[in-house]
C-alpha cells in the first residue's frame, strides 16, 4: 500500500509540473520545469526533483539589462518632458531673446517713437515670462523627481520586502519540489523588477537565500532581513535628495554617487546631469542679460530725462550652505557693484572654527586663504560684499558656502520699467528725443560674446542649451532602442530555455496518454493471468 | 520435469518480480520521461509473456495430473511431499495475491492519470470530450478552440 501510494504521489508530481508549465504559459517569469527521476527501476519507488530550466547567464545579463532598461524608460519620458520646455524653432527662449533683441533694433531705428518703446517692454515682459516658464517648469519637473524618487524608492522597499519573505519560504520548504521551484522564480522576478528600480547585485548562498545589495556592495536584503532605501539629505548646495540605506540599527549608508541604473538612476542623471546644468546656463544668460542691459541702460537718458535706471530688476546675491554643514554660522551676501561682478560662483570654506578661505568655485581659483574669522565681519570679493556671522552657532571646520549671482536668476528675472518714456535710448540729456545711441550700444549687447569666457553671446548660448538638450534627448532615443533590440533578443534566448511551450507540453501529454494506455493493457493482462492462476491454486 | 513444489517456486518468483516491477513502475508512469514509461511497458510485457508460459505448465501439470486445480495436485502428492509443495502453494497463492493488489493499485494510476491527460490535451487541442461539469453533467457541444492545433 506504501508503494502504492508513493506511485501516486510520483505521478501527482509529474502532472503537477506539467500542470504548472501550462498554466503559467503566459507568465513571462515563469521558468519552464523538468521533473528528474532518480533509481529508475531498480525495484522500490523512485525519487523525484523538479528543477527550473534557467541559463544563468541570460538571467544574470537581463537582470543587468533590466537596470538599463528602467534607466533608459526613465530618461527617454523626462527627456521628451524636458525637451519640451526649450520648445521649437516657432516658439521658446531662443525666439523670445530674438524678438527682443529685434525691439531693441527697432528703438534704435525710431528712438523718439512711443510704439517702439511700448513694443520693447512687451518684448521684455514675453522674454521674461519665457525666462521664467522655463526656468519654473525645470524646477517644478526636478521637484516631481524628487517625489517620483520618494515613490520609487518605496516601491523598492516593497519588493525587497517581499525578497526577504521568500527567502524564508524557499528557505523552509523542502528542496527541489516544484513549488519550490515557483518560489524562485517569483523571487528572481522580483530581484529583476528591483534592478529595474536601481542598480542590484544579487546572489544565492547555500542555504538557497538571495543577498541583495544595492549601490555597488551596500546589503539591502539579507535572508528574512530587508533593509530600508529613503531618500538621503542633500549633500551639496542643490536641495536634490539622493538615496541611502537605512539599517534597523539606524546605520545609514549613502549610496547617491553609486547609483547609475534602474529608474532611480535615470531620474538623478536626467536631474542632476541634464536638467542641473540647463537650469544653471538659462540663470547665467539671465544674469549676464540682466547686468550688461542694466549697465548700458543706466548709462543713457529716457524721453522722460531719467537716467542710471536699471530696465531690468537688479541681480542680487544668494548664499547656500552645503547640506553637510554641521555649524551653525551665518554667511550673507550683497552686492556692491553690479558692474564689478563677475557672475562666478564663489565659495566660502571654513577649515576651521576660526578661519576660512573664499574660492572662485566656477573658475576653480583660490580668491583668499587664512582669512581669521570673527562673528559680524566682512569681505568684499569681486563686487560683493559677504557678511559672515555667528547665528545658531559658530562655523565648524569643513562648512561650505556658495555665494552667487547668478543662482536662479532666470527665475527671479523681472522687468523694472513699466513707463515706455523711461527706456534710455538717448546717450545724452541734449540729444533726447532722437538720440538713439544708447539704444544702439543695448542692441550690440546681443552681438556681444559676453558668456563662456567670450566666446558666446546670449543668443547664441540659449541656442546652445536647447541644442545640448535636444542631443540628449535624441542620445537618449537612440539608447533606448539599441536597449529594446537587445532585451528582445535576451528575453528571446531566455524563452527559448526556460519558458513553456504549449505545443510542446500538448505533445508530450499525447506521449503520456499513449504509455499510459500500453500501461493500462498490460494491467488488465496482469489481472487476468493473476486471477487465473488463483482460480487455479483453489 | 519439475516437480510441483519447483512450479509453484517458479511461479511465485515470478509474480514476486511483478509486484516488484508494478511497484517500480507506477514511479515512471508520472514522469515526463515517457521513454521511462515505455521501457517499464517492455519490461512488463516480457514478464507476463513468462508468467503466460509458466502459468501453461501449471495449468498442464493440473490436467496431467487430473486434478481440477492446484490444491489438488498437492494434495494427489505423496504425504512426505506435501507439506513443502504446500507451503510453496501457499507462497505463490500469497505471491499472487499481492501482485494482483499491485496491479490494482497501478490500474488506479493509470486510469487516473489517463483521465487527466486527457482532459488537458482536450484543453489544448479543443477536442470535445465528455465532460464532467456543466448542465445535466455536460457542456456545450459545438466548435471549440484548443489552445494548440493537434497534428493529425
Amino acid at each position: 500500500m506504501d508503494l502504492g501510494r508513493q506511485g501516486i504521489a510520483a505521478s501527482r508530481a509529474g502532472m503537477e509540473v506539467v500542470g504548472r508549465n501550462i498554466s503559467n504559459a503566459s507568465d513571462p517569469d515563469y521558468t519552464r520545469q523538468e521533473i528528474f527521476f532518480e533509481n529508475p527501476l531498480q525495484g522500490g519507488v523512485r525519487t523525484w526533483t523538479v528543477r527550473s530550466q534557467v541559463d544563468a547567464f541570460i538571467e544574470s545579463r537581463l537582470a543587468s539589462e533590466n537596470q538599463n532598461q528602467g534607466r533608459l524608460e526613465v530618461e527617454r519620458r523626462l527627456m521628451g518632458e524636458v525637451s519640451s520646455v526649450f520648445g521649437t524653432t516657432e516658439s521658446g527662449l531662443s525666439t523670445s531673446m530674438a524678438d527682443f533683441f529685434a525691439a531693441v533694433s527697432g528703438l534704435s531705428s525710431s528712438p523718439e517713437s512711443n510704439e517702439s518703446r511700448a513694443n520693447l517692454l512687451y518684448q521684455a515682459d514675453a522674454l521674461v515670462g519665457e525666462f521664467q516658464r522655463e526656468a519654473g517648469t525645470l524646477r517644478s519637473l526636478s521637484s516631481e523627481i524628487g517625489k517620483e524618487m520618494g515613490t520609487t524608492l518605496e516601491r523598492a522597499n516593497q519588493i525587497a520586502r517581499d525578497i526577504a519573505k521568500l527567502n524564508v519560504s524557499i528557505g523552509g520548504s523542502a528542496a527541489a519540489d516544484g513549488a519550490t521551484g515557483q518560489l524562485i522564480d517569483q523571487r528572481t522576478a522580483l530581484v529583476k523588477q528591483l534592478g529595474g528600480l536601481i542598480d542590484v547585485n544579487s546572489f544565492e548562498d547555500g542555504n538557497g537565500n538571495v543577498t541583495v545589495f544595492v549601490g555597488g556592495g551596500v546589503p539591502l536584503v539579507e535572508g528574512a532581513n530587508a533593509y530600508t532605501l529613503e531618500l538621503a539629505p542633500a549633500q551639496g548646495f542643490d536641495p536634490y535628495a539622493g538615496v541611502q540605506v537605512t539599517t534597523p540599527g539606524g546605520t545609514k549608508n549613502d549610496i547617491t554617487s553609486r547609483i547609475s541604473g534602474g529608474e532611480i538612476g535615470g531620474l538623478m542623471r536626467i536631474r542632476d546631469q541634464v536638467m542641473g546644468p540647463a537650469m544653471d546656463d538659462l540663470d547665467r544668460v539671465a544674469a549676464a542679460l540682466v547686468q550688461k542691459f542694466n549697465q548700458v541702460h543706466a548709462q543713457g537718458y529716457g524721453l522722460d530725462g531719467s537716467t542710471g535706471q536699471d530696465f531690468f530688476d537688479p541681480l542680487t546675491a544668494s548664499v547656500v550652505g552645503a547640506g553637510s554643514n554641521t555649524g551653525g554660522a551665518d554667511v550673507s551676501a550683497a552686492i556692491l557693484d553690479p558692474t564689478a561682478l563677475t557672475l562666478d560662483d564663489y565659495e566660502v570654506v571654513f577649515t576651521s572654527a576660526g578661519q576660512f578661505d573664499v574660492l572662485n568655485a566656477t573658475q576653480g581659483t583660490t580668491v583668499s586663504t587664512g582669512n581669521a574669522y570673527t562673528s559680524g565681519m566682512t569681505l568684499d570679493v569681486d563686487g560683493v560684499r559677504l557678511t559672515l556671522s555667528d547665528a545658531t552657532g559658530g562655523p565648524q571646520a569643513g562648512d561650505r558656502y556658495l555665494v552667487s549671482t547668478v543662482r536662479d536668476q532666470s527665475l527671479n528675472i523681472a522687468a523694472a520699467l513699466t513707463d515706455p518714456n523711461a527706456v534710455a535710448a538717448a546717450s545724452t540729456a541734449a540729444g533726447v528725443p532722437g538720440d538713439n545711441a544708447n539704444a544702439l550700444a543695448l542692441s550690440d549687447i546681443d552681438g556681444t560674446k559676453l558668456l563662456d569666457g567670450g566666446t558666446l553671446t546670449l543668443s547664441e548660448k540659449v541656442s546652445r542649451v536647447g541644442a545640448q538638450v535636444g542631443l540628449e534627448q535624441q542620445s537618449v532615443e537612440q539608447a533606448y532602442a539599441a536597449q529594446s533590440y537587445i532585451m528582445e533578443g535576451l528575453n528571446s534566448r531566455r524563452a527559448e530555455v526556460s519558458s513553456v511551450s504549449l505545443d510542446e507540453e500538448a505533445a508530450k501529454l499525447i506521449q503520456f496518454q499513449n504509455v499510459f494506455q500500453a500501461s493500462a493493457r498490460l494491467i488488465r493482462l496482469s489481472d487476468e493471468l493473476l486471477q487465473t492462476i488463483i482460480n487455479m491454486v483453489q | 520435469m519439475p516437480t510441483p513444489r519447483e512450479t509453484f517456486d517458479t511461479g511465485a518468483a515470478l509474480y514476486r518480480g511483478l509486484e516488484a516491477l508494478l511497484a517500480a513502475e507506477r514511479s515512471v508512469l508520472s514522469g515526463p520521461d515517457a521513454a521511462g514509461i515505455a521501457a517499464a511497458n517492455e519490461r512488463r510485457a516480457a514478464l507476463l509473456a513468462e508468467i503466460a508460459a509458466w502459468e501453461e505448465e501449471a495449468r498442464a501439470l493440473a490436467v496431467d495430473g487430473g486434478a481440477p486445480s492446484l490444491s489438488a495436485v498437492v494434495a494427489a502428492l505423496p504425504k512426505a511431499d506435501r507439506p513443502e509443495a504446500d507451503a510453496a502453494l501457499k507462497q505463490l497463492a500469497a505471491a499472487a495475491h499481492s501482485a494482483r493488489h499491485q496491479a490494482a493499485v497501478s490500474h488506479i494510476v493509470v486510469e487516473r492519470s489517463l483521465e487527466a491527460v486527457g482532459r488537458t490535451i482536450d484543453v489544448l487541442t479543443g477536442t470535445p470530450s465528455s465532460t464532467t461539469y456543466g448542465p445535466g453533467g455536460g457542456v456545450a457541444r459545438g466548435p471549440r478552440r484548443g489552445l494548440v492545433e493537434r497534428a493529425g
